[in-house]
């Protein structure tokens, strides 16, 4: 008897834990509109808050639209400002040398196989972006090599707000 | 008593003198400049003091003079903060107009193919806030080219013509003039004299 129940416990628990999972869904968005320091930072700026793992898009009237990101691995974050120097659809990938070494291969090309999902947002000339992703559940962690991931929808969203030379700042 | 105040006195005149010589008289070797990291800090002084300074370049723009060995930032009309700086050595010398294109907390340092020829003994990436980095603690990337201004861990190597083709300032320094810029800031590398 007390092991059938316990086997119903169990079983119970089972059942709430897997209801309770947080639908990791590539189409789902996580984007809502807050309060926001809009003097330091000017309409179309993008700030991203590393501990927060946080994206901000700063609307210039108090407000911003919060998005949840992936951050880089602590060894490979990154902090300063930067620019919007390219914006890319259905970007290829071409993984760094580094990357490489570590067993990478030379090229993804679009699709569902590709890291960097449906839109890139190139910074600085440099080889970091801010871009989509193929592993949804990712999103909210330093799982990064250094970019900054997002879900699809948000990163869609995104690529259509900002414009080319829009100032990006990288903070703590 | 005064003979023993006078001893005293004698005692300190000598260690002045031998931390002088350590200072001014030893020679740059790797071995030395170990010693001068642990005895400065890696690169945490400062040579910023202001100058009057000419209207015609505009403010808030970065002039860098290889002759003068000065960075200058105009920082209001008539006036800039100047700055000392360890320029590029002969064949790495490059003048023109950039814009500041990145701003980066403890950059990390990747040495070109080049430099890596000339010095094999150098690693293939140092990453950033290791005190051996050369970049020092903050760093300007200059447009998309792989030049920046930036602090130093070799801080006797400032004010010579030392560098690969980057600008480079005292860390305190370079975090003062970090905390003025921003991304597109314009940048004028001449070699022209302009304060002497």
């Amino acid at each position: 008897m007390e092991r059938f129940a316990a086997a119903i416990g169990f079983a119970l628990v089972a059942v709430l834990g897997i209801a309770a999972m947080p639908v990791s869904d590539a189409s789902a968005s996580t984007r809502e509109i807050v309060a926001f320091e809009s003097s330091r930072y000017p309409m179309g700026s993008i700030v991203i808050d590393t501990s927060e793992r946080r994206l901000y898009y700063s609307l210039g009237n108090g407000q911003a639209i919060k998005y949840k990101v992936a951050v880089g691995k602590p060894r490979h974050q990154w902090f300063g400002d930067t620019f919007v120097e390219k914006k890319k659809k259905n970007p290829g990938w071409y993984p760094t040398a580094r990357m490489r070494r570590a067993g990478a291969p030379r090229y993804v090309p679009p699709g569902p196989r590709n890291p960097l999902g449906i839109r890139a947002i190139y910074l600085g000339w440099s080889e970091y972006r801010i871009h989509g992703t193929n592993s949804p559940h990712s999103i909210g962690r330093a799982a990064s090599s250094g970019c900054i991931r997002m879900l699809n929808d948000d990163v869609a969203d995104l690529f259509e707000r900002v414009h080319i030379g829009a100032p990006v700042h990288v903070i703590r | 008593m005064t003979m023993k105040r006078t001893g005293i006195l004698r005692f300190g005149l000598a260690v002045v003198a031998m931390l002088c010589l350590v200072t001014f008289a030893a020679p740059q070797k790797a071995a030395a400049q170990g010693i001068f990291s642990t005895i400065f800090g890696g690169g945490w002084q400062s040579g910023r003091h202001e100058v009057s300074f000419p209207t015609r370049y505009g403010t808030r723009v970065i002039i860098v003079s290889l002759s003068d060995r000065r960075l200058y930032y105009v920082h209001k009309k008539g006036a800039a903060l100047s700055y000392p700086i360890g320029v590029p050595t002969g064949r790495a010398m490059w003048t023109g107009v950039q814009h500041v294109s990145q701003k980066r907390v403890n950059p990390p340092w990747t040495p070109t193919a080049e430099m890596r020829r000339e010095n094999p003994s150098l690693p293939a990436h140092v990453r950033g806030g290791d005190p051996r980095n050369p970049l020092g603690v903050r760093a300007l990337y200059l447009g998309s080219t792989l030049y920046r201004i930036h602090g130093t861990d070799a801080p006797w190597t400032v004010g010579q013509n030392v560098t690969h083709g980057c600008i480079r300032l005292y860390n305190n320094d370079i975090i003062d003039l970090y905390n003025r810029t921003r991304v597109g800031t314009k940048v004028i590398v001449t070699n022209r004299s302009i304060l002497g």
